[in-house]
């Protein structure tokens, strides 16, 4: 019975909304709304004419020119001439343009109005795109958004764009992976959102939501190389604007797709200035791996305290060997005999210099009623490790045009072909490069390893009994992995201005790409299994992958001021969304031609093929109301309706409230020193479109590919294909947020912009274990709960602001503290994770491993018989995985033409476990692993059960790999304060003359660094940075790379 | 030229509220086109077998083998387990697992499906007999165990069957392999997909008198009447006679023997017979020693462990003694 009432409400919405629209459409047919503006025309009028140009002079195209209190507007040409017929009694005309303060002058009787805009140097008065691509001028927003230059990204470069603003977006944690320059970063706005998933905010370019998927290089166990992400397709180039919608209510509208923010990016469609404008930006980088270590050198390769002596041994990884003296040899491979003397230098020797080159060359034309942008780039990178690199070609054309002065269509068209050359292996066991050499033995000559790679018969050297520590040369001369991705995105959009106050848009864009990929597992490695007789062992992959998402959506808007004091914004519009991703892998394993590294050529195969498919309809509205244009209410609403979801659960209302009170506006009589001051008050529920998977309320079967053989005959196998019991009554995630905020500048100097958030995560699907003696490991269940709250401040001062000097500093910073609330239906469910766990009442992300058993008085426990330390019998809380301040200072200095910029940015209150550090002991590079060595034995210090002093004699070896295995040393502090960017400028024009050489618009030369230097850090033989994954988990990534370089730029 | 633009727009937004305004469709799409959602149970219960074989994951390389003294690792750390009596929980639970999500999973899916189905109570059968071998496993590895309502999770909602006593496990072993054994022939279709014995119903029936014979046994000290009376059962329903009897999974190339691919890849060089066994294997001039038993001859190291210096002659061969620590042997 309560089904049946809840599908008759759903029913009457449906009606509702079909009955609606219907009506909607009808409106759109009536004849009179576009004749309206017609009407005007019969009073008695004037004209008015005048041009518009900015302070330096330069005609402003397409500036709206107003006759205040009516709806009679134009705008400028491609001079900055405007022409206007006023009415007699007009008094006072408006002129508003993007990126300048609108202004309102007298008309006095004048028949020639001549204006100069004042460009809008604070973000105050500012427009920015909001959700939907929607323009608003930021002190009506009642949350808080920041605006981004886009030279931050174009100057100071990194392939991947968004690495660039590590550091400078107040609220934004950015995250540069470890995995090499064609890698992806991770973006957290306002905290981790939910226990699972990525928790990345929604990308969307010129309205249009683009894939920030992340793409891994490897599929088969062995392989794990970082392919980059959505956004590495970009080219920074034609970023025109870039807006960071932070809260659930700036993002409101974007409804199931918003619980993590918005980074809302508009791509250039017409040139700046009259006529063709040509722009021509190169960029070279030099990259340099920095070696973070601090091993220990005295003692060398070798286990047992014994150093190699005779051939072929096996302890190529540990450095448990003899004490190293002047004059001694060891014996390496075949019988080399070499002096036994520390190599210091073998991160540095074996990741080389890498460098990228990136060329883009930019065409733009701007007229009176269009314009085009057409770019073309071209990324070259050379990584650090040895034959890795990552290519991007990019073309993109961008362009508007009025077809009518009230119909306009508009649209872009972006082309990205990136090539991965062998991505680097992380943190696997084989084939990587990062793993071997961080461990290898303090005395192992690099020139050597590259040596002995195989033996006369090809099958691998074993130089080390862990014989997935691939000899590195080997590794990247016979392992090769390549990902090709071709991309293409874009959008159209035609708008209709059916009166001068409501407009109606359609807009349709797709996200396509199509990514090829192919890997393989070397023949004749020691570590897996020999081929059946006649073949060699080894494997290839190739897989191929497509996806598309399709977003078709309308938009209609009415702007009307209802009287002098009170005006009102309607929005409402539709969205369909369509997403697909399709993959087709077959993986071959032995080969008959050794060395063949092709499908074809292998004894078995395993094909896989494998898609998803989902749909999200949506219909969405939002009312502003203002005030005197000083206090503003904006409400909105959408609901979006899940092809994933049954029935029941399917639609889904994403409400949001927000408003601005702009007191310096509203309240007369304050002192001179304000400029401007609001506050802004915020709430919105938003959620999550992805935490449901297609096909999930069902259970079938699957095939194994290959046949198994039976007693006559081979035969098929299936089996039940998910360990997961399925729940029908599954919804999305929630987010119920709330921010407060206030903006002020004071002394035309300071700029201060400060919000408090609580973002409640409610619903959060848990896999809620069930006994595996069950036959299944979980059910899905909507019950997790979590918050995150904290505050950002964003101050931008100016202590100098001269003519010729000026100094600004941007100071951003944001705190952020979490608490899980609710993990299960039980109040026993207190605890989910392994090493990394959320726990009741702790912040997201705890750090749990096993730690040293103590006595009451904390001293350490032994083992009585072997002298070993004891462990804690379960796991122990040592950190906390998730920071809690991040931000950055920015020092910019000026002066004539130079420009000096300095980025300091830090990351604090969080911890990470670190495998690494755990390697360096238990291969006895770890300076701890020095005690005892001397005596040749180890006692454990602390006390054995009994509570007498521990004094057993381990020996060392023996003692460091137990010691190692118990993890609570290996939590560090993860927080670091680093001197990022350095970025030093001049810009030629202020060289007089030089202008008329090759008709120069523009000519900028600036010096880059990135990854300047670590001015703080925690860990030891390692940067906190060096990680492949922000979860709190270490293990040994790339080193970082501290790159320097040069960006020249050029306009015609 | 005005009004065909308002027209083409107005066609377009439309067009984009018929896409919006329904959620029509969407059962089709949220049905995936390549899914299987009905199997025969054959391929089931088959994937049940294949998973059974004992040596399949390397719980048994860790634990196992050490523990029955056969084979062990002199080296600690992720190989830590039997050889040390040390827990090593990455390993210990294995076999669990691979029972109960992997063989009892799939054989209680058929048993569940073909109760009322005359046709195929052969392949009914068979998968009690395959639940039931699995038990063996679980109870004679674990004690207490989950059993009578455990690969229930889906088919009848029971996220947390109890814990029977081994007491209870092993009379649910019995009664069933009585069953089920006794239930084979007759009429229904002969299975002849099985991998075990291609549906051969005698065969079966002598496994699974067999494994009653095996089960049985293991009550011989706690309940020796009960004991009694199913070997007495057992031996009447008959056992197997042959080596043609074995049931055996079909390790292969693509399927590999876990155990296999270990000690002979990664693990290779750090695996060694025990000291127990060989000496045991060479006291009694035990013929299997040859065949299983390789020493390279001077090897410190897996390295040096080449074919040039390898011998299989019985008395060279040495053990590794039990609970030896680590690579003292080794010379770096």
């Amino acid at each position: 019975m309560k089904n049946d009432l809840r599908y008759q409400f759903y029913g009457l919405k449906k009606a509702f909304y079909c009955v609606f629209l219907l009506q909607l459409v009808l409106v759109g047919w009536l004849p009179a709304a576009n004749d309206l503006g017609e009407i005007f025309t019969d009073l008695e009028e004037k004209n008015i004419s005048g041009t518009v140009t900015s302070r330096n002079g330069d005609a402003l195209i397409g500036v709206n020119v107003l006759v205040k209190g009516t709806s009679i507007g134009t705008a400028t040409d491609f001079d900055g001439s405007y022409s206007i017929a006023a009415p007699d009694n007009a008094s006072t005309l408006v002129f508003s343009y993007t990126g300048f303060h609108t202004i309102e002058i007298e008309i006095e009787g004048r028949t020639t109005v001549d204006v100069t805009l004042e460009e809008n140097v604070t973000q105050l008065g500012e427009v920015v795109i909001t959700a939907l691509g929607i323009e608003k001028s930021t002190k009506s927003l009642g949350f808080s958004t920041v605006k981004i230059d886009p030279e931050e990204v174009t100057v100071n470069r990194s392939a991947n764009f968004m690495q660039s603003l590590q550091g400078k977006v107040s609220g934004v944690n950015i995250s540069s992976m470890a995995t090499g320059a064609g890698g992806s970063s991770r973006i957290r706005i306002r905290g981790q959102s939910a226990f699972a998933g990525d928790n990345q905010p929604l990308i969307v370019v010129d309205g249009i939501p683009i894939s920030n998927d992340r793409q891994y290089g490897g599929t088969q166990g062995a392989n794990n190389s970082d392919a980059g992400d959505g956004l590495l397709s970009i080219n920074p180039d034609i970023i025109e604007s870039m807006t960071v919608l932070k809260g659930g209510a700036a993002a409101a509208l974007y409804g199931s797709r918003a619980k993590d923010g918005v980074i809302m990016i508009t791509t250039k469609n017409k040139g700046k200035k009259k006529g063709i404008g040509i722009t021509f930006n190169s960029n070279l980088t030099f990259d340099r791996a920095v070696d973070d270590t601090d091993f220990q050198y005295e003692y060398g390769q070798g286990e047992r305290g014994k150093r190699p002596t005779s051939p072929f041994p096996d302890s190529g990884v540990w450095s448990f060997g003899e004490k190293i003296e002047p004059g001694m040899t060891q014996t390496l491979f075949d019988g080399e005999v070499v002096p036994y003397v520390p190599q210091k230098n073998q991160i540095k020797d074996f990741y080389d210099g890498g460098h990228t080159f990136t060329n883009t060359l930019s065409i733009a034309g701007g007229g009176e009623s269009g314009g085009f942008n057409l770019s073309l780039s071209q990324l070259k990178n050379d990584g650090i490790t040895p034959k890795s690199g990552f290519d991007r070609y990019n073309l993109s054309l961008g362009f508007t045009q009025d077809i009518t002065p009230k119909f306009s269509v508009s649209g872009n068209i972006n082309y990205s072909r990136e090539i991965h050359k062998n991505p680097p292996q992380i943190v696997a066991q084989d084939m990587t490069t990062t793993k071997t050499i961080y461990t290898l033995s303090n005395t192992m000559p690099l020139y050597l390893l590259e040596k002995y790679q195989r033996d006369a018969e090809g099958r691998e050297i074993i130089y080390s009994r862990f014989r997935n520590r691939t000899n590195p040369y080997l590794a990247i001369n016979d392992h090769f992995n390549d990902v090709d991705r071709d991309r293409v995105y874009g959008n159209l959009t035609m708008r209709y201005n059916l009166t001068d106050w409501l407009y109606i848009q359609g807009r349709v864009g797709q996200d396509f790409y199509s990514q090829d990929q192919i890997l393989n597992f070397p023949s004749l490695m020691a570590g897996i299994a020999p081929a059946p007789a006649g073949f060699v062992n080894g494997a290839v992959t190739q897989d191929g992958r497509t996806f598309r998402e399709i977003n078709s959506d309308f938009l209609i808007g009415a702007d009307r001021k209802i009287n002098d004091n009170f005006g009102v914004n309607v929005t409402f519009g539709g969205n369909a969304m369509y997403r697909r991703s399709d993959r087709n892998s077959i993986r071959g394993q032995d080969f008959i031609v050794p060395g063949l590294y092709t499908v074809a050529n292998t004894r078995v195969r395993d094909p896989l093929y494998e898609y998803s498919e989902r749909k999200v309809n949506s219909l969405y509205g939002a009312v502003e109301l203002s005030y005197n244009d000083y206090l503003f209410v904006n409400v909105t609403a959408r609901n979006d309706w899940f092809s994933t979801l049954s029935p029941e659960e399917r639609s889904v209302l994403y409400p949001s409230v927000s408003g601005s009170f702009v007191f310096s506006q509203a309240i007369a009589g304050l002192p001179n020193w304000l400029n401007f001051g609001k506050i802004r008050a915020a709430y919105a529920e938003v959620g999550s479109d992805t935490d449901v998977n297609p096909f999930s309320q069902t259970l079938g079967f699957n095939i194994n590919s290959n046949l198994f053989q039976g007693p006559t005959s081979v035969q098929p196998l299936g089996t039940v294909s998910s360990s997961v019991v399925p729940n029908p009554n599954l919804r999305p995630m929630r987010v119920k947020e709330y921010e407060v905020g206030f903006n002020v500048q004071l002394f035309g100097l300071l700029t201060l912009d400060f919000a408090y958030y609580n973002k409640l995560s409610i619903d959060q699907i848990l896999q809620a274990a069930i006994s595996n003696t069950s036959g299944y490991t979980s059910q899905l269940i909507n019950v997790g709960e979590s918050e995150n709250r904290g505050v950002e401040m964003l101050l931008n001062f100016a202590p100098i602001r001269g003519k010729t000097f000026s100094w600004d500093v941007t100071l951003n910073g944001s705190y952020n503290t979490s608490e899980v609330l609710k993990l299960g239906l039980d109040d026993k469910d207190v605890s989910i994770g392994g090493t990394i766990r959320q726990v009741v009442g702790q912040p997201l992300g705890q750090i749990y491993e096993s730690g040293y058993l103590r006595d009451d008085q904390g001293r350490k426990i032994f083992n009585a018989n072997n002298g070993l330390p004891l462990n804690t019998s379960v796991p122990i809380a040592l950190g906390s995985a998730v920071p809690k301040w991040v931000g950055g200072i920015t020092n910019m200095f000026q002066y004539k033409g130079f420009t000096a910029s300095f980025l300091v940015d830090f990351k604090l209150g969080h911890d990470l476990i670190s495998s690494a550090e755990f390697d360096y002991v238990r291969h006895g590079k770890h300076q701890k692993s020095l005690i005892g060595r001397d005596q040749g034995f180890v006692i454990g210090e602390g006390v054995t059960p009994d509570g007498t002093p521990n004094q057993v004699h381990v020996d060392v070896q023996t003692f460091y790999e137990a010691d190692a295995r118990i993890r609570e040393d290996f939590v560090y502090n993860a927080g670091f304060w680093k001197l990022r960017q350095i970025t030093l400028g001049y810009d030629f024009m202020r060289i007089p003359g030089i202008a008329n050489l090759l008709s120069l618009q523009g000519l900028t030369l600036s010096a880059v660094a990135n990854n300047v230097y670590t001015i703080k850090r925690w860990t030891e033989n390692m940067d906190p940075e060096q990680v492949h994954q922000i979860d709190g988990t270490q293990d040994i990534a790339l080193p970082m790379v501290r790159s320097f370089g040069f960006n020249l730029r050029a306009q015609f | 030229m005005k009004k065909i633009n308002i027209q083409t727009l107005l066609v377009i937004f439309c067009l984009g509220m018929i896409h919006t305004s329904c959620d029509k469709g969407f059962d089709e799409l949220n049905t995936s086109e390549i899914a299987i959602n009905d199997l025969d149970p054959v391929p089931v219960l088959n994937h049940a077998i294949y998973r059974s074989s004992p040596h399949f994951d390397r719980h048994t390389l860790v634990f196992e083998s050490a523990i029955a003294q056969q084979m062990i690792s002199p080296f600690g750390v992720s190989l830590g387990g039997g050889n040390y009596n040390q827990e090593n929980l990455v390993y210990s639970n294995l076999t669990w697992q691979n029972n109960y999500e992997s063989v009892i999973r799939n054989a209680v899916v058929v048993i569940s499906n073909y109760s009322d189905d005359p046709d195929r109570a052969n392949i009914y059968n068979m998968a009690r007999i395959v639940r039931a071998f699995s038990g063996v496993v679980l109870t004679d590895t674990y004690g207490d165990i989950p059993f009578i309502n455990a690969g229930l999770g889906f088919i009848e909602k029971n996220g947390t069957p109890v814990y029977d006593t081994q007491e209870a496990v092993y009379s649910n072993i019995l009664s069933e392999l009585e069953q089920a054994t006794a239930a084979l022939g007759g009429t229904a279709r002969k299975e002849t997909g099985d991998i075990l014995y291609a549906g051969d119903v005698t065969k079966w029936k002598r496994f699974g008198y067999s494994l009653m014979l095996r089960a049985a046994m293991r009550l011989s000290k706690v309940n020796p009447s009960k004991s009694q009376e199913y070997v007495t059962k057992a031996v009447a329903g008959g056992l197997m006679q042959s080596n043609d009897d074995v049931a055996i999974v079909r390790h292969s190339a693509n399927f590999p023997n876990i155990v296999g691919s270990q000690l002979n890849g990664s693990e290779a060089a750090n695996y060694f017979m025990t000291k127990p066994l060989v000496d045991y294997f060479q006291a009694n001039a035990d013929p299997r020693l040859d065949v299983m038993a390789v020493r390279y001859k001077g090897a410190i190291n897996g390295g040096t462990q080449t074919e040039a210096v390898a011998t299989r002659a019985p008395a060279d061969q040495i053990g590794m003694p039990m609970g030896f620590d680590n690579t003292h042997c080794s010379q770096g």
